[in-house]
């Protein structure tokens, strides 16, 4: 197993990465920051084998923490619906332009498995490989959603 | 309307998916097929958009709860203390870069040697994204297919050149500071030949070049944003 010291560095590292890929899951800067913590804390708990690539690895963690707590909290999804239309608070950071806003609109209608790719593949730059093993599933399904993923984010973003 | 086929083929080829011989087939297709390329472009600036968004939230500070878990001594903080550092640097530097292509564009355009290469061309080759069409004169358009590192280590073009009855398909690379064709095939672009693609021979020859010349680092949309920022050099 890595060491405290050694996985805290390349946490640390990987942060920046850590976070963009659950902010693409979450689509809100705040929870995707409780996502990453709890993906921190469970990995400082678990450890990390040596052999391992670390990212991929970590962001399957990620992936995993972030479908129990949606099971978990089935309600969440109408309790975001029901926030959205409050205004943001003060202290939560919001999308930065209009742009923004409505990439994090669109997300929101893809489904779990799309939004999981988009946030591996396009952000992330995954290879189809990469990202089949990191979701388990085959590289032709990684192929055929994130087309499909790409499709209906063009069509909800140009639709009048 | 386009199949899902095409949408995968889009998708694949924005991802480097494609195998080399694929690449080229879909990409000479995108410059036959309107649809095809308006959704390739459309797809191709969603990509970017959505990195720059999910990006964004490196701009917010990491939560304090978060950054003590992963103290180890005074890590974490030197380590915003540098990104701020290297904020600085980065906006310095991109200030710099501004003003070096500005600089750059003005010498390269002097001081061209290549008389072969026409100044519209030039300017395309330095600032023209791979797949986005550039008019070269009333006549002539321009293309380019994907940029990559040649063997020898400079960096190289792949591109096209439409006129009303040829099509040029080069390659240049930068060679002490100017872009220099390494490879030129011209055929004719007649109107029955306009939506049907090249012969196998012709695939052949330019395949044999591409393979003798790139090492596998064909550069990504990302890297090559990054060289038309930094002129190239």
């Amino acid at each position: 197993m890595l060491g405290t010291a050694q996985l805290k560095t390349l946490l640390i590292n990987e942060l920046p990465r850590m976070r963009r890929f659950a902010y693409s899951l979450t689509g809100n800067k705040s929870d995707a920051d409780d996502l990453v913590q709890s993906l921190v804390e469970k990995l400082l708990r678990k450890g990390i084998k040596k052999n391992i690539p670390a990212i991929p690895w970590f962001l399957k963690v990620c992936k995993n923490l972030w479908i129990d707590e949606t099971r978990a909290n089935q309600s969440r999804r109408k309790l975001a619906e029901s926030s959205a239309q409050e205004p943001i608070a003060e202290n939560e950071a919001g999308p930065e332009n209009d742009q923004m806003a409505q990439i994090l609109k669109a997300m929101e209608q893809l489904n779990d498995e799309q939004r999981q790719l988009v946030g591996l593949v396009i952000v992330e730059g995954f290879s189809y490989a990469e990202a089949a093993r990191t979701l388990d599933i085959p590289v032709g399904t990684v192929m055929s959603r994130v087309a499909r993923a790409r499709a209906k984010l063009a069509q909800l973003l140009t639709a009048p | 309307m386009l199949s899902e086929q095409d949408h995968q083929l889009i998708s694949a080829s924005l991802d480097g998916e494609l195998e080399p011989e694929q690449d080229l087939a879909f990409k000479r297709r995108l410059l036959q097929d309107p649809e095809l390329n308006k959704q390739y472009q459309t797809l191709k600036a969603l990509d970017q958009n959505l990195k720059n968004t999910f990006g964004d939230i490196a701009n917010a500070p990491v939560p304090q709860q978060l950054a003590a878990l992963l103290v180890n001594d005074k890590k974490v903080e030197d380590d915003q203390q540098q990104t701020a550092k290297n904020s600085h640097w980065r906006f310095l530097a991109l200030a710099a870069s501004v003003g070096a292509i500005g600089l750059l564009s003005f010498f390269g355009f002097q001081n061209s040697t290549n008389d072969t290469m026409s100044l519209a061309l030039t300017k395309a080759l330095n600032t023209q994204p791979s797949m986005e069409m550039k008019q070269l004169d009333q006549n002539s358009q321009f293309i380019a297919l994907q940029s990559f590192r040649h063997n020898d280590g400079r960096v190289c073009r792949e591109y096209l050149v439409n006129d009303t009855d040829t099509q040029s398909h080069l390659v240049a690379c930068i060679t002490n500071q100017h872009w220099q064709v390494e490879f030129q095939q011209d055929s004719a672009l007649s109107e029955s030949e306009y939506y049907v693609t090249v012969t196998a021979e012709e695939n052949k020859t330019i395949e044999f070049y591409l393979k003798k010349a790139i090492t596998g680092a064909k550069l990504s949309t990302d890297d090559e944003l990054k060289q038309i920022k930094d002129g190239w050099l």
